[in-house]
């Protein structure tokens, strides 16, 4: 039975339904475009390394595991998902987030036939010891250049300061040694545990025929036997482990991330905070502000200075990064400026533009098929809807981005810097 | 340069605002009216942007794959201005002073070719008019004309390697044809060894040989070129050198067969097609042709690109020499 969703602010609908095997579709025709995208996506991303299948035990999956799992997926014991692809001219790819994987695909012909290879490919695990071992040296190297990489390493030793037991400390793809733990084996006991219709959702978007989408769903999509699997996120300290970390690597300048731990949240709850939170941030340290332009004139920060919130399944983490020869010093000037907010607040003209630009932004996203289909993504793994974002945007009020600013916990941070190290 | 404002449609607008004319009188404001001091930019302005400049420069040292690409530019395309890094050195950023960049801006808007481009669900004659009449104040003079030429090939291929901390080696490398006329012959050359999840040195070098997570190429048809870059193990920078040789020889002694040469021709024209569906897509095809004599819609391109035979994709192939090796790594590579 389909499911119309509408929003009556951008004229704009979808159709949801769940297919006979499990599977929830969800399916966004959009008139006029030439492309479509396709990302079939599965309730299972890094932050999963312990779950209980069955009843039983706790299991410790190794670090790294879904993200390997993503790799491996595209194997087939005759012709591999790439190649089926490049006969239709799709493009395809996937990619694996701390609390999702997702399988996609964009096209402007062959649609029907591009959805059944990624129905078909996804479905259907092929690991053998030769196959599953030959990815390790592939998955070490994009692991090395991540390791190489100043902003990611930023972002990753924030984590390890902030959370002690979240898996989100962890790296997505793992390390050397958790990928040498990874066998075919346990692919498939982790495919059968995770890769359940029940906790997968096929989002379409573009311009596409609903009626042939439906039938190739309903003729591809196949029953799964549900493991009652439940992933177990370990407990986790209100406050930061550690106020500050540091290492150093070939840099320019010290780059810098201060991150504010604050509590998890889910649904519609996480999109409404995270409106808050962005407007809270870009009336308080954003481009706009007078604060950042008298930071930009000192010097003390650069261009490269920014505020994003990170969040997923068991994490939020309002951040600011850049660049400075002092970050303690930024870092302080940026707590002393969220606290001094608390007892003179942004103006509500200022809020009244961080609003305008927040919902201009996400309205922006609709023009793109391949953002559509991640919205829709998105709104289906968190159990929300795609239109959320845009109606919470508009309907935001300065009392509540108030209330944020004083409940906003400065103190609870932790900055990690990392300093050019010697030639 | 490029200046750029977007907005959403007036009918989204949350208070009923309209939007386009307020955006381009906006953009023109920023170009037309910029803050200056006695006859230049404002002397404490340009002091902080020259020191972000600085730090803009600095900071490709914390991006290993732009450093390699920036010093790999520097040794292929030594004396030419590609092989300038994009936002100069530090000397010179250093002698910037308010006259100077006032001056390089006067100069910009009075010689530099002017291309407006728009894109999205309007039919921009509010755009055209606002353009039209703030533009048209201008002072305009001998306008400067871009004819890029191709780069030569050295006689003695170039190898350059530096040391870096970081634990993958980059390597860079930089094939030349200045002699070659068949641009799409080129594409779909630089497509099937190392543009798409099918291409020879992805099925090959990563999937076969395990030797790197990515190995690609892509061409410069204004330049002539098919740059190849990969990061791969230290230990394997020869190896991954060599197996990028024996791809391309590959091509040039054996040729391709049908079933590549069909899936170049079919993602090149999905890409094509695909433009059509993002005004920002739309906007990037169009620049990519401003220095082009002529300029062709996606389709054209498409259609240019479907007619390449396996023939001509072996004749381009055979054209194309190594001229320079590029390796970031953490030791010295010979």
């Amino acid at each position: 039975m389909l499911e119309e969703i509408t929003s009556e602010r951008l004229g704009e609908r979808y159709y949801r339904y769940t297919n006979s095997s499990g599977v929830t579709v969800l399916l966004y025709p959009m008139k006029g475009y030439s492309t479509v995208t396709a990302q079939f996506s599965v309730k299972f991303g890094s932050v999963d390394n312990c779950a209980i299948v069955n009843g039983g035990k706790p299991w410790h999956i190794p670090d790294g595991t879904a993200h390997y799992l993503e790799h491996k997926l595209f194997e087939s014991p005759e012709k591999e998902a790439f190649a089926r692809f490049a006969e239709t001219g799709a493009s395809c790819n996937a990619g694996t987030s701390y609390d999702s994987t997702r399988y996609y695909f964009s096209c402007s012909a062959n649609f029907e036939k591009n959805l059944e290879i990624l129905l078909d490919f996804v479905q259907h695990p092929y690991f053998t010891p030769e196959n599953v071992e030959k990815e390790r040296g592939i998955i070490t190297q994009e692991i090395t250049m991540y390791l190489d990489s100043p902003a990611w390493r930023v972002c990753m030793e924030l984590y390890r300061g902030m959370f002690a037991n979240n898996p989100v400390r962890n790296d997505i793809a793992g390390s050397a040694e958790s990928i040498a733990l990874i066998t075919d084996k346990l692919l498939y006991d982790v495919y059968d545990a995770f890769y359940e219709p029940s906790n997968m959702y096929l989002c379409i978007a573009g311009g596409f025929d609903m009626e042939s989408a439906i039938e190739v769903c309903e003729r591809c999509l196949l029953p799964g036997k549900s493991m009652n699997t439940v992933s177990i996120l370990p407990e986790e300290p209100a406050r930061v482990i550690t106020p500050r970390v540091q290492m150093s690597m070939p840099l320019g300048k010290t780059n810098f991330a201060l991150g504010f731990k604050s509590p998890a949240y889910s649904g519609r709850q996480m999109t409404e905070e995270y409106i808050y939170q962005t407007l809270m941030n870009d009336t308080t340290v954003g481009a706009a502000t007078d604060f950042y332009r008298s930071m930009r004139d000192s010097g003390l920060i650069n261009e490269t200075f920014e505020s994003s919130i990170m969040m997923g399944r068991g994490f939020f983490v309002p951040a600011i990064f850049g660049e400075s020869d002092d970050p303690d010093r930024a870092a302080e000037a940026v707590r002393a400026e969220y606290r001094r907010r608390k007892t003179e607040p942004p103006t509500r003209e200022a809020f009244l533009r961080a609003k305008k630009y927040l919902y201009g932004d996400n309205i922006r996203t609709f023009n793109n098929v391949e953002s559509v289909a991640q919205n829709l993504s998105d709104a289906a793994l968190t159990g929300t809807s795609a239109f959320d974002y845009a109606e919470l945007a508009a309907a935001a009020d300065y009392e509540g981005m108030l209330q944020r600013i004083e409940n906003f916990d400065e103190g609870n941070c932790c900055l990690s810097v990392i300093t050019p190290s010697e030639e | 340069m490029t200046f750029t404002i977007s907005s959403i449609d007036d009918r989204y607008t949350l208070d009923g605002e309209k939007l386009e004319e307020e955006c381009c009188n906006l953009l023109l404001d920023c170009i037309l009216d910029p803050v200056t001091e006695n006859g230049a930019f404002p002397e404490e302005a340009v002091g902080i942007m020259k020191q972000e400049l600085i730090d803009a420069i600095e900071s490709v040292k914390g991006d290993p794959r732009s450093y390699a690409a920036q010093q790999g530019a520097k040794a292929a395309f030594e004396g030419e201005p590609c092989g300038l890094p994009v936002n100069g050195t530090v000397e010179q950023a250093g002698a910037i002073t308010p006259q100077s960049a006032y001056a390089a801006y006067r100069n910009l808007l009075e010689h530099s070719r002017i291309e407006i481009f728009c894109a999205g669900c309007s039919d921009f004659s509010v755009s055209e008019k606002v353009f039209a009449e703030r533009l048209g104040t201008l002072t305009r003079s001998n306008i400067c004309t871009l004819e890029p030429t191709p780069t030569p090939l050295k006689s003695v291929i170039c190898r350059k390697s530096e040391k870096f901390g970081t634990q993958q080696a980059i390597l860079r490398m930089y094939f030349k044809a200045p002699q070659l006329t068949d641009r799409y012959a080129g594409a779909v050359l630089s497509m099937i060894l190392g543009g798409m999840t099918t291409s020879r040195f992805f099925t090959n070098i990563r999937e076969k040989q395990s030797l790197c997570y990515y190995c690609s190429s892509f061409s410069n048809r204004f330049k002539k070129t098919i740059t190849v870059y990969s990061g791969v193990d230290p230990a394997n920078v020869a190896k991954t050198e060599h197996a990028v040789m024996s791809e391309f020889m590959n091509v040039c002694m054996r040729g391709i067969t049908e079933e590549e040469l069909e899936h170049a021709k079919l993602e090149l024209y999905e890409s094509a097609r695909s433009v059509y569906d993002s005004p920002s897509a739309l906007s990037a095809w169009y620049s990519s042709q401003i220095t082009d004599p002529e300029i062709l819609t996606p389709e054209q391109f498409a259609e240019g690109a479907r007619k390449v035979t396996t023939q001509q994709v072996m004749n381009a192939a055979r054209i194309y020499a190594l001229d320079t090796v590029f390796t970031l790594s953490p030791e010295e590579v010979e």
